[in-house]
């Protein structure tokens, strides 16, 4: 729901939030860009628009937690870079899943890696140790970010 | 050759891509405007299972995107917020319009009994006698109209051009007012319930 937050007083200093523009999405960069490899390499045509259409659709909702995708933040070691999946779904009944995080500032996602899950079994199988791991190297610098477009007609 | 081309040049020569193209956008967008709307009416999915005769784990799957749906599930669903459903074909840049507008945040479709839109169609007994009333009190401002120096008395009611009063100066006022009163009660029965 769209929140009314114009302004807080205190001691009659104005504190004003910033308004919600939209989430901007990053893809983890090493040298290479893997997801962008995922999506190009890995995914159906079918997939591909799937993908876009839930980034656009998520990228318009303040709330992660209303994400129509959003599945679960991680359990266990993956808790400390607060690691996060979504979803997807398309024609071939395939589920896809990517890994993200938030961050680093206000209403930014950054795309860690991109996999398929069926039953417990995520493909490729060390999915959530590579995201883990390209979490700390963005936490230490390195690695980068490059923003991911989402072309209103893509 | 740019991402839009591409994708235009794809669209125009291969089906299955316009197929796929469409339904990444169905599949998305049906969902969210379930979800939005169920938060906009602040109902759990349990509750809005049971408002539309169905399990909460049918809720849960529709508001999932990639799910198949019938044209009866949305239609129960629509039944069960209170909203109609239009299911349209259309050009894709109306279809991609719509999408870019979306937001699950600022969505919502008002439901009948505060769609005043829909209601002020419908003509009650007491509603016909309140305008047959209104209608009288125009009459009297069409009279006044006549008379140099006065205002004609300006009625909301009549302000769109469809219903606008007359301009027949050869009409008697009794006829007018009747004549108005069907012009309305005709025009407001079309498509009212």
């Amino acid at each position: 729901m769209a929140i009314e937050r114009k302004a807080l007083t205190y001691n009659k200093k104005v504190i004003e939030f910033p308004l919600f523009k939209g989430w901007r999405f990053f893809d983890y960069v090493d040298g290479s860009n893997p997801v962008e490899q995922w999506y190009v390499g890995e995914l159906s045509e079918d997939a591909q628009f799937a993908f876009t259409a839930t980034l656009k659709d998520i990228q318009k909702v303040e709330n992660p937690q209303h994400w129509l995708c959003f599945k679960r933040f991680l359990s266990g070691q993956y808790r400390k870079h607060r690691i996060w999946e979504l979803w997807f779904q398309c024609g071939d009944k395939r589920q896809y899943r990517i890994l993200g995080t938030f961050g680093p500032e206000r209403w930014q996602v950054t795309l860690l890696t991109g996999c398929f899950h069926k039953s417990k079994v995520y493909t490729p199988p060390d999915a959530l140790d590579l995201a883990y791991k390209r979490a700390a190297a963005l936490t230490e610098g390195r690695a980068q970010r490059y923003e991911r477009q989402i072309p209103v007609d893509r | 050759m740019s991402d839009k081309f591409q994708l235009i040049d794809k669209l125009e020569k291969n089906r299955v891509s316009r197929e796929s193209y469409t339904r990444s956008k169905v599949s998305v967008s049906v969902p969210s405007q379930i979800r939005a709307l169920r938060r906009r009416r602040k109902l759990t999915q349990q509750e809005l299972a049971q408002e539309a005769d169905m399990k909460q784990s049918r809720i849960s799957a529709i508001e999932r995107p990639g799910t198949q749906l019938n044209i009866d599930t949305l239609i129960r669903v629509a039944a069960a917020f209170k909203v109609g459903l239009i299911v349209k074909f259309a050009p894709f840049s109306e279809m991609l319009e719509w999408e870019n507008g979306f937001s699950q945040d600022s969505f919502n479709a008002v439901e009948v009994e505060r769609d005043w839109k829909f209601g002020r169609r419908v003509t009650t007994k007491r509603r016909r006698k309140t305008l047959k009333s209104r209608v009288s009190l125009l009459a009297d401002g069409e009279s006044a109209r006549t008379q140099p120096g006065t205002q004609p008395m300006q009625m909301g009611l009549f302000t769109s051009p469809a219903v606008q009063w007359p301009n027949n100066k050869t009409t008697t006022p009794q006829n007018d007012r009747a004549s108005a009163a069907n012009t309305y009660v005709q025009r407001s029965t079309y498509g009212g319930v």
